[in-house]
């Protein structure tokens, strides 16, 4: 069954299908929406309206595009307005990379799957991405967290595929160096270790 | 999908007897959440082979974050907010459009009428009449044309002005 026909429902404006998908969706769309503007509280307005804005935009979207790659279009320009609006954008960029991440260091990262710590894992994630460039950001959130294509990431950033690997080499590179040094003893994949405590 | 995930509508008028057309409707849903989940991209960290440990571990860590986070504002509660929220509709813009068309033709009749109205039209050789507004002639002096105890008629020209008064006529006369 093709993405079309599953999205049947959602236009037909069936109440039930609306529910599920926004049971599914949300949590999602807030990823993506905290991925980009690097900020909880915000991200979580942001990804109402994003939900809302995905189904006032159903109608138009075209079923030979893909689903996922415009839905991240759409929430990626809501994010680019309100970054424009409140102009993060200009200080993330620079005051990210003057002042560098808030959170303390040398403490070990802690594990993402404590949910005690969730909200110390959400801090770091926070400063963590704001200490990207915007467009490092968007090209990582888009690529290694949210997992879509290069292609894909390409698309919604309009640019090349080639401009989707630099940006990542940055990123990647900028994140190695901030969080390397609380990341000892880190097994990938598992949080944090006992041993990883100084 | 959990007991918590399903939705029926027993009970609903117009749905028949509860259960008998609900169920078919949850299997839709289920299915449709279903197809869903496959729409999720592959795992993530494929692409990150070539980079060295401490960038992979890095990455992981992000991706493991942000694979945890949940929304601060609970999916209940959004949706009911996005419930409450009358959503766009193209019929009050149609509305609105259509109100603004009628407003601007009935202005248009107006301003076209008034054109009409106040268009030159060609009476012979001008006079200086035509256009320019003449004040009307002093008016002749008020004449007394009627009084009584409970009225008093005033007449200029063709204007006739009555006024009633319990007061005596003949005080309103000598009034200045």
């Amino acid at each position: 069954m093709s993405t079309d026909l599953i999205l049947q429902p959602l236009l037909r404006g069936d109440p039930e299908a609306i529910d599920a998908w926004y049971r599914r969706e949300h949590p999602e769309v807030y990823r993506l929406c905290f991925g980009f503007l690097a900020e909880a509280h915000e991200a979580d307005d942001a990804a109402q309206d994003a939900m809302l804005r995905i189904l006032d935009r159903l109608p138009s979207y075209d079923p030979d595009r893909g689903y996922r790659a415009w839905r991240n279009t759409v929430v990626l320009n809501l994010c680019r307005d309100r970054l424009r609006r409140r102009g993060a954008r200009a200080r993330a960029t620079e005051g990210a990379m003057r002042a560098g991440p808030t959170f303390a260091q040398p403490a070990a990262l802690p594990g993402p799957e404590d949910a005690a710590q969730a909200a110390e894992v959400r801090a770091i994630l926070a400063s963590a991405l704001t200490a990207l460039s915007p467009r490092e950001r968007e090209a990582f959130v888009l690529r290694d967290l949210q997992g879509e294509s290069t292609a894909d990431a390409a698309e919604a950033l309009g640019i090349s595929p080639s401009s989707v690997r630099s940006l990542l080499t940055l990123a990647r590179r900028r994140l190695r160096n901030l969080l390397g040094p609380r990341l000892v003893g880190l097994v990938p994949g598992a949080g944090a270790s006992p041993e990883a405590d100084r | 999908m959990t007991d918590g995930d399903r939705h029926t509508r027993d009970g609903a008028p117009g749905e028949g007897a509860p259960g008998e057309g609900a169920p078919a409707h949850s299997d839709a849903i289920e299915t449709l959440g279903a197809l869903w989940s496959q729409l999720q991209p592959p795992a993530r960290g494929a692409a990150l082979s070539a980079q060295d440990d401490a960038t992979r571990s890095a990455v992981a860590w992000m991706q493991n974050g942000y694979a945890a986070l949940q929304p601060l504002t609970p999916s209940t509660v959004a949706r009911q907010h996005m419930a409450r929220r009358p959503r766009r509709s193209r019929r009050p813009a149609g509305r609105s459009l259509a109100a603004a068309a009628v407003l601007a033709v009935l202005l248009g009749g107006t301003l076209a009428l008034n054109g009409l109205r106040t268009a030159p039209v060609d009476r012979g050789p001008p006079r200086p009449d035509d256009s320019v507004a003449v004040a009307p002639a002093a008016p002749a002096a008020a004449v007394v044309s009627g009084a009584d105890a409970e009225h008093l008629e005033l007449r200029s020209g063709p204007v006739r002005l009555i006024l009633l008064t319990n007061a005596s006529p003949l005080a309103l006369r000598n009034d200045p």
